[in-house]
């Protein structure tokens, strides 16, 4: 009888905590930028990341990146270049989104997934822009 | 019986934990990534980070009386016994680069009321020791061959040197058996593979097989073989980059191990198989610092010969980086 309760009771935690899982999951529709720390490492668990106000960031060359914790921004500061190294190059023809720039032909860009798309910018001003409403700039596209 | 029933019920709490939890897996920023018993994650150190690492491991066997004690002994000529063991474990790594981490571990053996029996002229003997005292000393190296959205792979290897105690003597003044002893004597090498992905964000998978060979040690004692298959996996409850963070982890190993030698001649009473399941919890308390536990019990044990079975295992480790 106690093994029939404690699989019951089992059961229905899990399946709130699963529940949980996905009411938390379906929140996740927001814009991601990559840590390039953590994509030079290749730890998915950290690669893509949400940005707040309170998200560690770093300038380098103009070009501003974010990192899932200060660890990963303190690396990136002492040897940036190493991080940057392995960064996937926009396919040919890639636009700008918001200021409508070819991508291809720039030395230094920006990326945000969103809803599973990488989208490749100028700037952090237009990658902000665009992560502040994304949805009207993927419909004009 | 009662431990498969008690097993029963922790697999219960594991299966529908694994089937709901489906979603993610950790990072490698931060102490340690398994936090498991057997199992030795494929993530490296970051170039230039040094770890520590504290553990201690109880293991408690299957209860012997002194008059059981007397029964195995005329059973199988001669037994020992011991109620417990603590192994306190330090060990020191290094990333050498990203993908090349290189260790050091030592440990502190304790055994809690350890008795030897034997048979001999139709009288049973009984004498007691205290083999407490420092262990071999392992060097190892872990190379990162593979990393990508994959997984992760990486080849183990090390190397045991003889730096522990071998003549620890019972209360008759007599060395105590040399597989009872806190060392072997003996220059061991590990080989081996590990693997290790993230399902998810949040959900993380570790596994590896590690064969340890080992060479003839004091006393024309040779230690049988051992080889460790692992296969362990956590998920991130809290973020692992938000502190303090919660993963429960759990895990299945097999531990075999062959045939002790005596002279070059198998021992009768040594190797078998074990099955561990282990379910545990690891804590990231800052991002430099973890702590870890697990308690393995052993699901299926086939010993050779006379041996005393484990009734199960705990483990609790901290771990530091910097």
């Amino acid at each position: 009888m106690q093994t029939k309760y404690f699989l019951i009771a089992s059961f229905i935690t899990f399946t709130i905590i699963g529940c949980a899982n996905t009411i938390s999951s379906s929140k996740k529709t927001q814009p991601l930028v990559i840590d390039p720390v953590c994509a030079y490492l290749s730890d998915m668990g950290c690669i893509n990341i949400a940005v707040d106000e309170n998200t560690p960031k770093s300038t380098y060359e103009g070009v501003a990146y974010y990192f899932c914790s200060t660890e990963c921004k303190m690396d990136f500061d002492k040897n940036p270049s190493k991080y940057l190294k392995h960064v996937t190059l926009p396919p040919k023809e890639t636009v700008d989104p918001i200021c409508h720039m070819k991508i291809d032909e720039m030395k230094r860009f920006v990326t945000c997934l969103y809803r599973g798309r990488v989208y490749y910018f100028c700037s952090d001003h237009c990658r902000t822009k665009y992560m502040e409403n994304p949805d009207q700039y993927s419909q004009k596209e | 019986m009662r431990i498969f029933l008690r097993c029963g019920y922790l697999f219960s709490l594991f299966v529908p934990f694994l089937l709901l939890f489906v979603r993610a897996v950790e990072a490698n920023h931060g102490a340690g990534t398994s936090g498991s018993a057997i199992t030795i994650p494929a993530i490296t150190l970051k170039s230039g980070t040094f770890s520590l690492g504290l553990r201690t491991e109880l293991t408690e066997f299957e209860s012997i009386s002194n008059s059981k004690l007397l029964d195995k002994a005329v059973e199988a000529g001669s037994f020992d016994a011991v109620d417990r063991t603590f192994l306190h474990t330090i060990d020191i790594g290094y990333g050498v680069t990203d993908d090349l981490t290189l260790g050091l571990n030592i440990s502190w053996f304790e055994a809690i009321n350890f008795r030897e029996s034997e048979l001999e002229d139709d009288e049973i003997e009984v004498f007691r020791a205290n083999p407490d005292g420092i262990t071999d000393l392992w060097l190892s190296g872990k190379y990162r061959f593979l990393r990508g959205t994959q997984g992760h792979c990486a080849i183990l290897a090390g190397i045991k040197f003889p730096t522990g105690v071998d003549d620890r003597k019972n209360n008759a003044g007599e060395k105590i058996e040399a597989v009872e002893q806190p060392g072997s004597g003996s220059y061991d090498f590990a080989t081996g593979f590990a693997y290790s992905r993230w399902f998810t964000k949040d959900w993380t998978m570790d596994t590896s097989i590690q064969y340890i060979l080992r060479t003839e040690g004091a006393r024309d004692f040779k230690v049988g073989d051992r080889m460790d298959w692992g296969f362990s996996t956590a998920y991130q409850i809290i973020p692992r980059n938000k502190y303090p963070n919660v993963a429960p982890v759990g895990e299945i190993s097999i531990k075999y191990l062959f045939r002790d030698e005596q002279n070059g001649r198998d021992e009768r009473d040594s190797g078998g198989t074990t099955v561990f399941l282990s379910p545990g919890v690891r804590v990231g308390i800052t991002p430099r610092c973890g702590v870890g536990t697990s308690v393995s019990f052993p699901v299926f044990q086939n010993l050779l010969g006379e041996q005393q079975e484990t009734d199960f295992k705990a483990i609790v480790g901290v771990s530091y980086s910097f």
